[in-house]
């Protein structure tokens, strides 16, 4: 992770940072702000509201402590929110690095190469023409179970989170059956996006999810207060890029359970992502510089997320400190119900009625999205490329994807979904890593075409 | 000024993207579908497979599964990481390497 992050900073400076894909002449095919919204969409899916109160909280002060990133001690001044700083280490640079390193390559590899949009084309410097025979498969092969597993993981605890919101609003008992119906009920919606098609399905539907993350986002600054929420993320921010080197270094590190139980699972869960967001972002990302490309795939989506948690994660810790967030402590600290969470957090705040039914809405879109996006990637992939196989395609990858999410969830739970998705997460990291070498071969030659 | 030169005239090797693959070519066309022939049906008979086995047998499912995870996350790290590490500083060495490829 470390090296691809250094690659990615590395592409923005140097002067390959100017080559544009598609060609010189490309334009882009998107605004900024759709272009962005989408990426964001895709990238992220419902972790920032499973994870954004429960992590935090978690690492400050469950197992007695003992999830500390670097076992720092909560108690001394300014340390007391280390389990943000934490949670903005595995949202933050390392992971976007992935996606923009994968995504870039992809788009280089297609928009200016000619080559198909598919994992395998990246690896035509290394192998040539064998990239379309058994290796190509087995590159392809591999991007599909990734993605297939890293998103039915999103997709399972999506699909837990609603059902824990529809306790909250409705009443309705979480249970095995009301998570499968889910599963079932949100991948229907999924499918109708998919037969709309990219522009009216996927791209409408992630506007419509960042104009409602935005506006949950802002409810929460205002009623938990505008000058604390900033304040805190300058702290935090700081905080991370004091402790980046420490927090990125895998060797002599005490913090076990937040390293091999949290950081270890995060890092194989982005890769396994990346063939997916990497594939998306590539599809849509026509037209914009290297550099423009990196920064905005990299910087922005970690300072958003950053600013995400350091609010949500933030403000739940000084509610527990102040003795209150009842809900919030008795789902992460007492026992263990992390899809409870943000509703236990949401309780604390006013309008409760109103802001649970949106928040349930928000998951189920960034649900939708997620399979959506997965099931064109998955299809582009097993269709060599083709970025217009027959619309049945997608939808039978977008059932496929509920049906291993069920699968998972009756057989395991969350455990068989973390289990998943860094088991196929594990093998893609050489895989990317290699990407990452061809993609600098093939920008050293586009540089020098201009 | 020479480094410049050696970064712009690299080993004509990297300038062949020269393919004379066409998209879809090795595609087939059963029932009106569009399908790369190995990798669609490698990847849906094993994810198939894998859900019907998985629902057919759920506790086995978990118990693997509850074995799986702390098992991979805790041997990634520790003196395996120092393997894993090499992979990346190697990629990197190469990328950057003057005399590079």
């Amino acid at each position: 992770m470390d090296a691809i992050t250094l690659f990615c900073l590395a592409l923005i400076v140097l002067p390959v940072g100017s080559v544009r894909i598609g060609g010189k002449d490309a334009k882009p095919d998107y605004s900024y702000a759709g272009w962005i919204a989408m990426m964001f969409a895709a990238g992220i899916g419902i972790g920032l509201l499973f994870f954004g109160v429960l992590e935090p909280v978690y690492y400050n002060f469950s197992e007695s402590g003992a999830a500390r990133p670097l076992g720092i001690d909560i108690t001394e001044p300014g340390n007391e929110y280390i389990g943000v700083v934490g949670t903005i280490h595995h949202w933050g640079l390392e992971g976007w690095a992935v996606y923009a390193a994968v995504g870039l390559a992809l788009a280089i590899f297609c928009y200016n190469l000619g080559l198909p949009l598919t994992l395998r084309s990246a690896f035509y410097p290394l192998l040539g023409e064998r990239v379309w025979g058994w290796w190509g498969h087995l590159i392809d092969t591999l991007a599909v179970f990734a993605t297939l597993f890293g998103l039915t993981t999103s997709l399972g605890l999506g699909a837990q989170q609603v059902a824990a919101g529809l306790y909250e609003v409705f009443g309705i008992e979480p249970s095995g059956t009301v998570v499968v119906l889910l599963i079932i009920g949100i991948t229907a919606i999924a499918l109708g996006s998919v037969l709309l098609g990219m522009d009216a399905g996927v791209k409408r539907l992630s506007e419509i999810n960042m104009i409602m993350a935005v506006g949950l986002f802002i409810f929460v600054v205002l009623v938990t207060g505008v000058v604390s929420t900033f304040t805190r993320y300058f702290s935090v921010m700081v905080d991370y890029v004091i402790l980046l080197p420490a927090l990125s270094n895998p060797f002599g590190r005490d913090d076990t359970s937040y390293f091999h139980g949290w950081t270890t699972f995060y890092w194989a869960w982005w890769i396994a992502w990346s063939p997916f967001v990497g594939m998306f972002i590539a599809r849509i990302s026509k037209g914009r510089t290297v550099r423009e490309f990196v920064l905005c795939a990299l910087i922005a989506p970690t300072a958003v997320c950053a600013l995400w948690m350091s609010t949500f994660g933030g403000a739940a810790i000084d509610m527990l400190n102040a003795g209150a967030a009842e809900g919030v402590k008795a789902t992460v600290i007492d026992a263990y119900k992390p899809e409870g969470a943000l509703f236990g957090f949401l309780k604390e705040l006013p309008l409760y009625s109103i802001i649970a039914p949106i928040s349930l809405v928000l998951i189920v879109i960034f649900f939708v999205t997620s399979s959506d996006s997965g099931s064109l990637v998955i299809d582009t992939i097993t269709a060599g490329g083709k970025m217009d196989a027959p619309v049945v395609q997608r939808v039978f990858w977008c059932t496929l994807e509920g049906l291993v999410a069920i699968a998972l969830l009756l057989g395991g739970g969350l455990a068989a979904l973390q289990g998943a998705a860094v088991s196929t997460g594990i093998p893609f990291t050489l895989v990317v890593l290699l990407m990452c070498y061809c993609l600098w071969l093939a920008l050293k030659a586009e540089r020098a075409k201009m | 000024m020479s480094e410049t030169k050696k970064m712009l005239d690299p080993d004509p090797r990297v300038w062949d993207f020269e393919t004379e693959y066409e998209l879809g070519q090795d595609n087939i066309r059963p029932f009106g579908l569009d399908i790369h022939n190995p990798v669609f049906v490698i990847s849906s008979v094993v994810i198939a497979g894998f859900v019907l086995i998985a629902l057919a047998n759920q506790e086995a499912t978990a118990s693997f599964f509850g074995w799986l995870r702390p098992w991979l996350t805790s041997t990634l790290t520790g003196s395996s990481s120092c393997r894993w590490m090499r992979s990346p500083c190697f990629v990197w060495r190469l990328s950057f390497c003057p005399s590079g490829p």
